[in-house]
Order: structure tokens, then C-alpha cells, then sequence
């Protein structure tokens, strides 16, 4: 163990030394777990060595959605560092503190390691182990039950985004149920049909190039997005000017211009700063003769929202509009308008990200370097053949494609769908629900009403590493192999250059934790023994990760062991084209073929061609409450990791120094947070960094019971305040919407 | 009828102006098999013969219909087979051994596999509401 230490101070400086000064704290962890689950936690092994073996291995990591090249370095069987791969182009040899803090995902004493079936109350923490065999005889039982009584639409089945889901969505569909409520609806849903409506999708943009820069909450910095974080820093150096208008003054922020902006009137700016566009004849003329359509409607749309106006919407004075919209102009086309990730932020969020589109065709600044740009390289691979889904599926139980035309149908929109169960508008029983790798009871705002639609459900089952919130739910968990431990598809993502990397096994698996796609054959068998289905679910996962992983390399530049082997294949590149979409060669993937500052698409479904703004309402006496990500969490397991929450342990209610004068709150001190919701006990941050009619809490913290013991009852969770809101015509959660008062202790 | 499926006939409607007997045929078509026909069979083959897949979304909705209704497989001509021929059962017969999705829809009319495959087509242009890929 010193051995260890000392080379890891040498090697790797004070941060790895902050990790593993932590490491040693991990049995402490452990006993706890031992005790909440009955398991046998063998934690990081301790030994002295005398002959080390040390493996270096490529692979992709999962602590959030970026996957990062990163190089796993492996001694004697145990992994001891995460470092970053500079082949990766995307993350270019970075990792950031989650990436490296992997190491403990796996030897987590909290990790689940064995089926565990409820035994107690639902959310009692009262569990037995049991035997592979035995739960999957379990979820098959309660499934077909399910099935038979009430029709396979009766499933609900949710998941997140990463390279397994698509296994997990699969047995969904060849269960016959099209109920899914994926990641898209709790995060980026709105930016997606907001910016399908003007632009025909969401482009990339050459941030390393662009002169302006204007990004609207986006918070690169923390919430990172790769490899726009990079590309970002690479920008501001060369002279790039950022702007970021944001109620809380970010780290992001803090790099450029900050413009606290009144919550829910980034819409307004936006108008009045196409208003000056226009007035002042500053839009590129051309591009908006040839590419654009109806910009006669624009300009008469627009002809109110004056400066003047808009100052009174965002308290961003008129004059700084002005001063934005001829510097954007100047510095186009290397104007960069960021769409952001996670916009679920209000219920107008679809037709404020139409207006940044339009924005974005109004100054040219598409297909040209510093712009927004459509294309790029893309490694081709080969796909799996699967076995045919069943043609004829019932309706989703909501009326989601009905209600919500535009909406992403496949990803689903939770809000609606826990409405249609709460409400009894569903159109059958909702009676099981299956959840692979997601945390509904923190991601999505009014948990206490996850809570009540939990109680309608005869069967819950949960597929997940950590014993989340949802999981201590649950009536079974089902425990998945880390990312370290278990092989992955491959991943070939939209980059310049392209590349293709593999996320492969460096470590053994702890306990008898089995790859998702292991516990789906093994359920699958079970399934078929009690049910006919249209395919047999065994005939439709009748293939290993192996066989999957060589029908994507098929004639490709690696086999799978030579990928394998290098964890990563980087193909050549002419590096970015522009020019095609100016000239007409490539047309915009709108009904016109060009950038629609009228959307027909809305028009055809029932919405207003143009985005129509409304002032927001305001509770006097209260703070809008707003949330975001901490650079050490993305996730919610990631709070759990305890060497992240060693270095931000709780999270805290950021509040304007002039409205906690108002309520004698001091800095530091426990308040109490209070909405039409809920209430949270949480401390205070009084900072200036916040404006006085706003408050942030940090996302994903808090909860007092559950097997997650590093996080268990540290910190306050939001989304216990946060009133039920989503968009209006993406169904994204709006997350945005809620008035809370903070009170003194 | 559904919005989706309002939507749907709309479209055909609008790409089909003057084919009573298309339009006939459209307002019965099954997109949703359409799609599984497009992606196991149509796209299976242009990958093994052609190296690429042509998905819903690389042309729009009009031209889809127009593809359709010239009936020329190949579009240059090269070739006299035609889209009509691919989705045939005497097509769906002779590649059967080796496609599961022919062989589960071998029984479907011709004119109803051309409809269903033109409904997916239309359904998923790159200026529909819900453009699709190949994947
Ligand atoms: S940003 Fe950090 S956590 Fe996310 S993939 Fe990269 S290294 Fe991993």
C-alpha cells in the first residue's frame, strides 16, 4: 500500500493523492453496505506486492454521456488509474474528475452485487439474495401476469441513453409495449424540435473558430459536453468573444460577459435581437435570400420587439441589445448561437430554441468556419440483423403521438405519461414498469408524484449498478456490470475526424453482477417457458456481445480484436467542408429544403409558424427556482461516488446577498426551501452570482433513506420542489417553473 | 383515425394528386410493416450489393412518391428491375431462405407490401414529421 501511495504522489499529483487518500475510507463504507444488503463487499483488495503486472487498456468511459477515450491502467488485476487517450478526438486526452473517479464505480461498497428481492414495504430497505435464476423467474412471472391480465401496453419502460440501451428498449418492443420514457424527455427534447422546426435539426457548431459566441445558459465549463468545453477555452484564448446570459453567474459565465437575464424571457432577447438585425440591415442578405424562407414574415413578426421592449422582458438593458446584435453581425459568419444540452428549463423551451435557429440563419452564420454546420465524417459500421419486431403494437397508454405530433414518439414524454396514469386518463391499467440505468425518483421534478404513481404499479423492476433512489423502490434489482467490466457496442459518433472506439472488460467483475444483455437472454428464457410472443424473446436476443460487436465491425478498418487492442481507430480526414449548404448543394432538412424562420412544420401541426412570446409569471414574494450540474456530478450515481462527493459533499441553495438580508439568512447556515411541492432543509449560499428573483439548487442531492450511503441525507433534493411543467410541444420536462421561499432554519 | 395516421394520409395525398387508385391503396397502408419491409429487407440488400443504405430521409416526401410511381428500381435506368418486382411475393419467395422478414410477410398482397413500403418511405422523408434513418 505505500508502495502504491508513493508512486501515485510521483506519478500523478494531488488530486489521485486526494482519491486515494479516500480509498482508505472505503471499508468504512463498506460494513454499512454489508449490513443494508447482506452481501459479501470485497472492496478494493488490499496487498502487498512484490511482482506487479501491469496491463494498459483502451476503452470508452461511462461516468457521464461524453464517453471519453480513456487508457484503464490495470495492476496485478486491480485498476489503478484512469488517465485520458490522446487519440480520442473528441476528448483529446482529457478526463475530467468523474472520468478518474471511475475507479471507484467499481470497487463502491454500495454497489449492488447480487439479485436482491424485496422482502419489506416497498422503500423499507428489507431485501434477500437470491440466485440468477430465481429473479429472473421472478421479473418473468411478473411480467407475463402483467401481460396476461392486462396487455402488454400495460408495461412502462424506462431508461437512459448509453451504447447497452438499445438492448433494454428491444425487449420492450418484442414484449409488445411502445411505452418508453427515455433521457430525451428529461433533458434535450425541446432543443431537438425547437431546432427541427427552423433548421431541420440541431447542427454542429466549429466553436474553435467562432468569434462571438453567445450561449444561452449552456455551462460548458461544468456541465461538459465534449468537445465543446475544449473547443470553447481554444476560442476565448484566440480572441473569441464569449457572451453567456444566464440568471447565475456560472464558471462558464465568469470566462466571458455575463448578462443575468430575467428567467424565461431568453425568447424576448432573442426577437428584439433579430428586431435590430433587420432594422439596422445587419443580417446577411444573401444567405437569407437564397437559403432562408419567410423572412417578410419575420421582419413584420418582429416589428414590436424593439430594444426598448425587450429591456423591460429581461432587464438586459436596450442598449446592450443593440450592442450584441451589431457585434454578432460583425463578427458572422463565425458566429457561434450554442443550442445547448439540457434545456429543459420552461414550457415555451420548443419555440425558444425555433428562435435561436432562426436567429442563427438570420446572420448567416451556418456552414462557414466559427459557424453552425451540418455534416462531418462519421466512421461507417455494419449493424446486427435483429430478428423481426412485432408490425402490430398497441398504442402507447397516453396519447403521446396524438397530443404531442413533433415530439421524438420513440423517446416518449414522462411528465404526460405519469399525468395519464395519476389522472386515470391512461388508456389501460399501468401496472409494471422496468427501468434500466435511470433514476426516475431524482431526474424527474415532483418526485412525490413518482412516488404516487410507483404505488399503482404491481411490479417494478430496476437493472442498475447502484442502489439509487428508485432501485430502494423497487421490488427486485437486478445488478449490471460496471463499464470497466464488461464489453460494450461499438461507438462511431458524428466527429472530425471519425473514429470508432470500443468500451471493453479491464477489470473482473465484482460479485455476480452480470452485462444487461446477460440478464435480458437470461429473463428471455424465462419468458418464453410462460408465453408465446409474436418472436420468441430467446430467438430475438440468440446472440452474444461478441457476435453484435463483429456484425458492426464488419468491413471495417479493425476486426474486434485489433480494436480491441487499440481501443480506438481514428480515421484520416480532410477535416471540415463548408460551402455546400450556401451554395444549395445540400438543403436544410425542413419541408422547404431551406432555414424556415416560418416553420412549416409547426403550421401543419396546429402551433404558430413563428415563436409567439408571453411575459412569464411572476409570485411575489418568491424566488423562480432554477437547477444545473456541478462539473464532479452529472449523473445521480455520481454523487454517491465517494471520492466526488468528497470533494463537494452537499449541495446548496444560492441566494441573492440582498434577498437573505431580507430574511436575516447568513451564509452557510441551514434554511428551509419551500414550494407548492414540497420542503427541503439545505444550506444557504448567499452569493451576488445570483439574481435576486432567482434561486439554484444544485441538481441530484439529497434523500434520506436508500443504499446509497455516501449520499444518503446530504444536501437538499430539488426535484422534490419542483411543481409537474413541461414544454408544450416536446413534452421535456420543464424543470424552470417553480416559485419557492426560502426561509430562515 | 389519429393524428399520425391524418398526418400520413395528408402526405400521401398530397404526393399522389390525380392516383385515384394509389390513394386508394394509401389510405390502408401499414407503415408500421412498411418500416420492418424497408429496414430488413430493402436496406439489408443495398448494404450487401451497394455498400450504402438509402433511408426515408435522404429525399422528401414528394420525391418518394415520384420514385415510387416511375417503378424504376435503379433510378438511372441501368437495370429494368423495378420497385414493384422488390416487394413482390415472387421477390419475397426467392430471397425467403435467407430473409426472415420476407418470409414472415410472404402471404401480403403485392400491392399492399408496395403500400406499406411507400407509406414507411413517405412517413419518414427529410421534409415529413418524422424523418427516419436507416438504423
Ligand atoms: S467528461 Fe468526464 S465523466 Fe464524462 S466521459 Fe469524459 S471523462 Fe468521463
Amino acid at each position: 500500500m505505500k508502495e502504491r501511495a508513493t508512486h501515485n504522489e510521483t506519478t500523478h499529483g494531488l488530486s489521485r493523492r486526494g482519491f486515494l487518500g479516500l480509498l482508505g475510507n472505503a471499508g468504512a463504507g463498506a460494513a454499512m453496505s454489508l449490513r443494508a444488503f447482506d452481501a459479501v463487499a470485497d472492496v478494493v483488495p488490499h496487498r502487498v506486492p512484490t511482482y506487479r503486472k501491469v496491463e494498459t487498456l483502451g476503452s470508452v468511459c461511462a461516468m457521464c454521456v461524453n464517453r471519453c477515450g480513456i487508457r484503464a491502467r490495470v495492476v496485478d488485476g486491480v485498476l489503478e488509474k484512469i488517465d485520458g487517450d490522446p487519440r480520442n478526438p473528441n476528448s483529446r486526452g482529457g478526463t475530467c474528475a468523474k472520468g478518474q473517479a471511475g475507479i471507484m464505480q467499481v470497487y463502491d461498497p454500495d454497489r449492488i452485487r447480487y439479485p436482491m428481492i424485496r422482502v419489506g414495504e416497498r422503500g423499507a430497505g428489507k431485501w434477500r439474495r437470491a440466485s440468477w435464476d430465481e429473479a429472473y423467474a421472478y421479473v418473468a412471472d411478473n411480467l407475463v401476469k402483467i401481460i396476461e391480465k392486462h396487455g402488454p401496453e400495460s408495461l412502462f419502460w424506462s431508461s437512459t441513453t448509453d451504447l447497452t440501451e438499445t438492448f433494454f428498449v428491444k425487449l420492450g418492443t418484442y414484449l409488445g409495449t411502445q411505452n418508453n420514457a427515455r433521457h430525451a424527455t428529461l433533458c434535450l427534447a425541446s432543443r431537438n424540435v425547437g431546432y427541427f422546426a427552423s433548421m431541420g435539426g440541431v447542427p454542429e457548431i466549429d466553436l474553435a473558430n467562432s468569434k462571438y459566441i453567445l450561449m444561452y445558459g449552456a455551462n460548458r465549463l461544468e456541465s461538459f459536453e465534449l468537445p465543446y468545453n475544449i473547443d470553447l477555452v481554444d476560442a476565448v484564448q484566440k480572441g473569441g468573444k464569449l457572451v453567456v446570459v444566464d440568471p447565475r453567474m456560472t464558471y462558464t459565465a465568469a470566462k466571458g460577459e455575463w448578462l443575468p437575464i430575467r428567467p424565461r424571457t431568453d425568447l424576448a432577447l432573442n426577437l428584439a435581437l433579430m428586431h435590430v438585425l433587420i432594422n439596422e440591415e445587419l443580417y446577411d442578405k444573401e444567405f437569407v435570400a437564397n437559403r432562408t424562407v419567410g423572412f417578410e414574415a419575420l421582419k413584420a413578426h418582429v416589428a414590436q420587439n424593439t430594444p426598448e421592449w425587450a429591456e423591460k422582458e429581461t432587464e438586459i438593458p436596450a442598449d446592450k441589445i443593440r450592442q450584441m446584435a451589431r457585434e454578432m453581425a460583425a463578427a458572422a459568419p463565425a458566429v457561434a448561437i450554442f443550442p445547448g444540452r439540457r434545456t429543459s428549463w420552461y414550457t415555451n423551451d420548443t419555440i425558444f430554441r425555433q428562435s435561436m435557429g432562426m436567429l442563427t440563419g438570420l446572420l448567416g452564420a451556418v456552414d462557414a468556419p466559427g459557424a453552425a454546420y451540418f455534416g462531418g465524417d462519421k466512421a461507417k459500421l455494419g449493424s446486427y440483423s435483429w430478428a423481426i419486431e412485432p408490425v402490430e403494437l398497441a398504442p402507447k397508454f397516453d396519447g403521446f403521438v396524438e397530443k404531442f405530433p413533433l415530439a421524438n414518439h420513440e423517446d416518449g414524454g414522462y411528465v404526460h405519461m405519469r399525468d395519464a396514469i395519476l389522472n386515470g386518463t391512461a388508456k389501460n391499467p399501468v401496472k409494471g414498469w422496468m427501468i434500466y440505468h435511470q433514476n426516475p425518483l431524482v431526474g424527474v421534478l415532483d418526485s412525490n408524484k413518482t412516488l404516487e404513481m410507483m404505488k399503482q404499479m404491481d411490479f417494478i423492476g430496476v437493472i442498475d449498478i447502484q442502489p439509487s433512489q428508485t432501485a430502494w423502490m423497487a421490488d427486485i434489482i437486478l445488478p449490471e456490470t460496471t463499464y470497466l467490466e464488461r464489453l460494450d457496442p461499438v461507438w462511431a459518433p458524428a466527429s472530425t475526424p471519425a473514429f470508432m472506439a470500443i468500451r471493453q472488460p479491464v477489470v473482473a467483475t465484482q460479485g455476480e453482477a452480470q452485462p444487461v444483455l446477460e440478464i435480458i437472454k437470461g429473463i428471455a428464457k424465462e419468458l418464453d417457458k410462460r408465453h408465446e410472443f409474436e418472436t420468441p424473446i430467446t430467438e430475438a436476443f440468440d446472440f452474444t456481445m461478441e457476435e453484435y460487436v463483429d456484425a458492426q465491425l464488419k468491413g471495417t478498418a479493425l476486426d474486434r480484436a485489433g480494436l480491441m487492442k487499440e481501443g480506438i481507430w481514428v480515421a484520416p480526414t480532410n477535416g471540415l467542408k463548408f460551402g455546400q449548404f450556401r451554395s444549395g448543394e445540400m438543403t436544410f432538412k425542413t419541408p422547404s429544403g431551406k432555414l424556415e424562420f416560418v416553420s412549416e412544420r409547426f403550421i401543419r401541426n396546429g402551433y404558430p409558424g413563428l415563436p409567439v412570446y408571453a411575459s412569464p409569471r411572476e409570485e411575489p414574494g418568491k424566488q423562480r427556482l432554477i437547477t444545473g450540474r456541478h462539473a464532479w456530478f452529472t449523473h445521480s450515481f455520481n454523487q454517491n461516488n465517494k471520492w466526488l462527493n468528497a470533494l463537494y459533499p452537499e449541495n446548496e441553495v444560492w441566494i441573492n446577498p440582498a434577498v437573505a438580508k431580507e430574511k436575516g439568512i447568513n451564509d452557510g447556515e441551514y434554511v428551509k426551501v419551500k414550494s407548492s411541492r414540497g420542503e427541503i432543509r439545505i444550506k444557504a449560499k448567499v452569493t451576488p452570482r445570483i439574481r435576486k428573483d432567482t434561486v439554484f439548487i444544485c441538481h441530484g442531492f439529497g434523500g434520506e433513506k436508500g443504499g446509497q450511503t455516501t449520499l444518503a441525507g446530504r444536501g437538499g433534493p430539488d426535484q422534490v420542489l419542483m411543481e409537474s411543467a413541461a414544454d408544450e410541444i416536446s413534452n421535456n420536462q420543464a424543470m424552470h417553473e417553480t416559485f419557492v421561499e426560502v426561509l430562515k432554519g | 383515425m389519429n393524428v399520425g395516421m391524418k398526418k400520413l394520409a395528408a402526405a400521401l395525398t398530397l404526393v399522389c394528386v390525380g392516383m385515384a387508385s394509389v390513394n386508394a391503396l394509401a389510405e390502408d397502408a401499414n407503415p408500421k410493416r412498411g418500416r420492418v419491409y424497408f429496414k430488413m429487407v430493402c436496406t439489408v440488400c443495398h448494404m450487401t450489393q451497394a455498400g450504402k443504405a438509402i433511408p426515408p430521409s435522404s429525399s422528401t416526401m414528394a420525391e418518394w412518391g415520384a420514385y415510387m410511381d416511375a417503378d424504376k428500381h435503379d433510378k438511372t435506368g441501368a437495370s429494368n428491375a423495378s420497385v414493384k418486382y422488390y416487394t413482390s411475393q415472387e421477390y419475397r419467395k426467392s430471397v425467403a431462405d435467407s430473409n426472415k422478414a420476407a418470409k414472415k410477410f410472404l402471404d401480403v398482397p403485392d400491392d399492399q407490401m408496395l403500400a406499406d413500403v411507400r407509406a414507411f418511405a413517405i412517413s419518414g422523408a427529410k421534409d415529413s414529421d418524422t424523418p427516419a434513418s436507416c438504423e
